[in-house]
């Protein structure tokens, strides 16, 4: 009985601790929108490293990770081999990207997008994809906080209440802070994770099996060994293709830099210097996810059959005779996982809808002229925009996984888009416009009947390939856009 | 520099070293994202060996990482030494 009210405990210091962190530095930026939404472009290596880190490590990785190493084995290497490189190009977009924000003033991705093909559809119709796809990952990530405070809390605490703590939380030091607030918590938050997550993928191989190499001889003498072999098991325990495995890694080291509350950091670093070197650094935290699916393996032999799959680490932690202080770090750690990536996401989520969507309205961008109106619409979508996700978290039964399931192929559909914008000139807004639409088509086409796929690779593939196709090829039989517009994005 | 718009690709011709060095790093890059899909990883695939205790199938994706890190960071050396100024 006292255990559980120890281990909340400790998640309640690290909530406010997390609130703290998050409303502080909001008193130090302007009132403007480049200060709500890029922190004035004034952020350093280590807040970088840590917001673009800890918005990718989200509850799915703290969850889903030891998930998938559990039920599926080596299948689980391929959130590891998507991110080795995934952030590479944005070591080439990014600084691209920061000059032409600091020149122009854009603080979006849709924004440099709309203005090098000269297209407000385009910047309308990013902004719709945006949120679409950004809603239903916020969800889930609500979903696991919610998770995670019910099971430890034996209950006591169900899932609306805690997914309502937890991101009542996050949202104070968002709608306060603007992204300055992601900043700061996500560096607290990815540091106490990282040493979480290290701690316990060395501590717990060691105290159930003697150390990793003796737990991966066990496993592999068992019924498992074989899983362990890449590329592992699929979600319903058959073996996985190879076409299957390197297309989803493909498909999604594209759409990895591509996430609009991603890419949109480009804005607030301070230099050029300052994404290069995350870029860098990140393999660093890429790393992290070792631990992570060790914690999954070592569970497969003490808990056999234990459903859903992404509960295995709160089942761990219940049934191992763990000391009640760690186990309220470790659920303190999860919270920060979810936490961390949901601020990035509901705080992308509103700058996007507000300076690509509503700001293309004539009226309404007369008034946001006036000095921190348009903060107070982007306040204003921070908090209608967690109410909805919250309503599909905690209310409607919909089935948000296989909605987020189809958005990495959509989220990739943007990569040809940014792409030819930096390095072919020929590109116009017709061809951006035909192959985005194209792509995100195709690619929902064949997600909801993939049995037209003729080869059982990812939908985004096919949904890349339509997209390349339309984008050349109707850049090339119309106009190209004015010189000098191409003149600020290219070199040539 | 003409007035047409050229038809092909146009990578930064500013300073001709850095994009031959980022001609070098590329397909290094790619070769590295090669061995963590088919067809190059099929043949490091399989669990056995043990390899400092883990299988030589995790061990070569975590490998692939430490070599990703390894060249961005000479590349990266190499690009800030000399376009800092600009």
């Amino acid at each position: 009985m006292a255990d559980w009210i120890i281990i909340l405990g400790i998640c309640g210091i690290y909530l406010a601790i997390t609130l703290v962190m998050g409303i502080i530095p909001g008193r130090k930026v302007s009132n403007s929108a480049a200060g709500y939404v890029a922190g004035d472009r004034s952020m350093n290596v280590l807040i970088l490293y840590f917001v673009l880190g800890a918005s990718i490590f989200s509850s799915f990785a703290f969850l889903g990770g030891p998930g998938w190493a559990y039920s599926r084995g080596a299948a689980a290497f391929y959130i590891i081999a998507y991110g080795a490189l995934g952030m590479v190009p944005f070591y080439f977009f990014g600084p691209k990207a920061r000059k032409l924000g600091a020149k122009y003033g854009f603080v979006t991705q849709a924004e440099l997008l709309q203005d090098r093909y000269n297209s407000k559809v385009l910047s309308a119709l990013l902004a719709v994809l945006t949120v679409v796809v950004l809603i239903p990952y916020l969800t889930l990530q609500m979903k696991g906080a919610g998770l995670v405070l019910n099971t430890i809390s034996e209950g006591a605490i169900p899932e609306w209440l805690g997914a309502g703590i937890a991101y009542g939380v996050v949202l104070i030091y968002v709608f306060f802070s603007g992204v300055m607030g992601v900043g700061w918590t996500n560096t607290f938050q990815g540091i106490f994770m990282l040493i979480i997550a290290w701690f316990l993928g060395l501590y717990l191989p060691e105290k159930m099996y003697g150390g990793i190499g003796p737990m991966f001889e066990q496993l592999m003498a068992s019924d498992f060994g074989d899983a362990l072999s890449a590329p592992g098991l699929t979600s319903s325990g058959a073996p996985w293709d190879w076409w299957g495995f390197s297309s989803a890694v493909l498909i999604s080291a594209i759409g990895f830099s591509m996430w609009p509350h991603f890419f949109m950091k480009a804005f607030a670093a301070k230099s050029d210097r300052t994404i290069k070197l995350t870029v860098v650094l990140y393999p660093t935290f890429q790393i992290f996810l070792v631990p992570i699916l060790i914690i999954g393996f070592a569970a497969v032999l003490a808990f056999p059959n234990v459903t859903p799959a992404d509960s295995i680490l709160p089942h761990v932690l219940l049934q191992m005779d763990l000391p009640v202080i760690l186990i309220g770090l470790v659920c303190a750690g999860t919270l920060a996982a979810s936490m961390s990536s949901g601020d990035a996401i509901v705080h992308a989520a509103a700058s996007v809808a507000v300076r690509d969507g509503f700001s293309k309205s004539p009226s309404l961008a007369d008034w946001m002229k006036t000095e921190g109106n348009e903060r107070k619409l982007i306040r204003i979508l921070v908090v209608i925009i967690s109410l909805i996700a919250y309503y599909f978290a905690v209310i409607a039964e919909t089935d948000i996984v296989s909605l987020l399931l189809g958005a990495y192929g959509g989220i990739a559909q943007i990569f040809p888009l940014v792409f030819t914008m930096f390095y072919w000139p020929r590109a116009n807004g017709k061809g951006a416009l035909a192959g985005l639409i194209g792509g995100i088509v195709v690619t929902l086409f064949l997600l909801y009947n993939p049995e037209f796929k003729p080869l059982p690779v990812h939908e985004g593939i096919y949904g890349l390939i339509v997209n390349l196709a339309l984008l050349i090829g109707i850049s090339l039989a119309t106009e190209p856009e004015e010189r000098e517009r191409i003149e600020r994005y290219t070199e040539f | 520099m003409n007035d047409k718009i050229p038809n092909g690709l146009v990578f930064s011709s500013r300073s001709p070293k850095r994009r031959k060095r980022a001609f070098i790093l590329i397909p290094i890059l790619v070769v590295i994202q090669l061995c963590l899909i088919w067809p190059i990883y099929p043949l490091m695939s399989s669990a056995k060996p043990l390899i400092f205790g883990i299988p030589l199938s995790f061990f070569w994706v975590i490998l692939m990482v430490c070599l990703s890190f390894i060249s961005l960071l000479i590349f990266f050396r190499k690009d800030t030494e000399t376009t800092e100024e600009e």
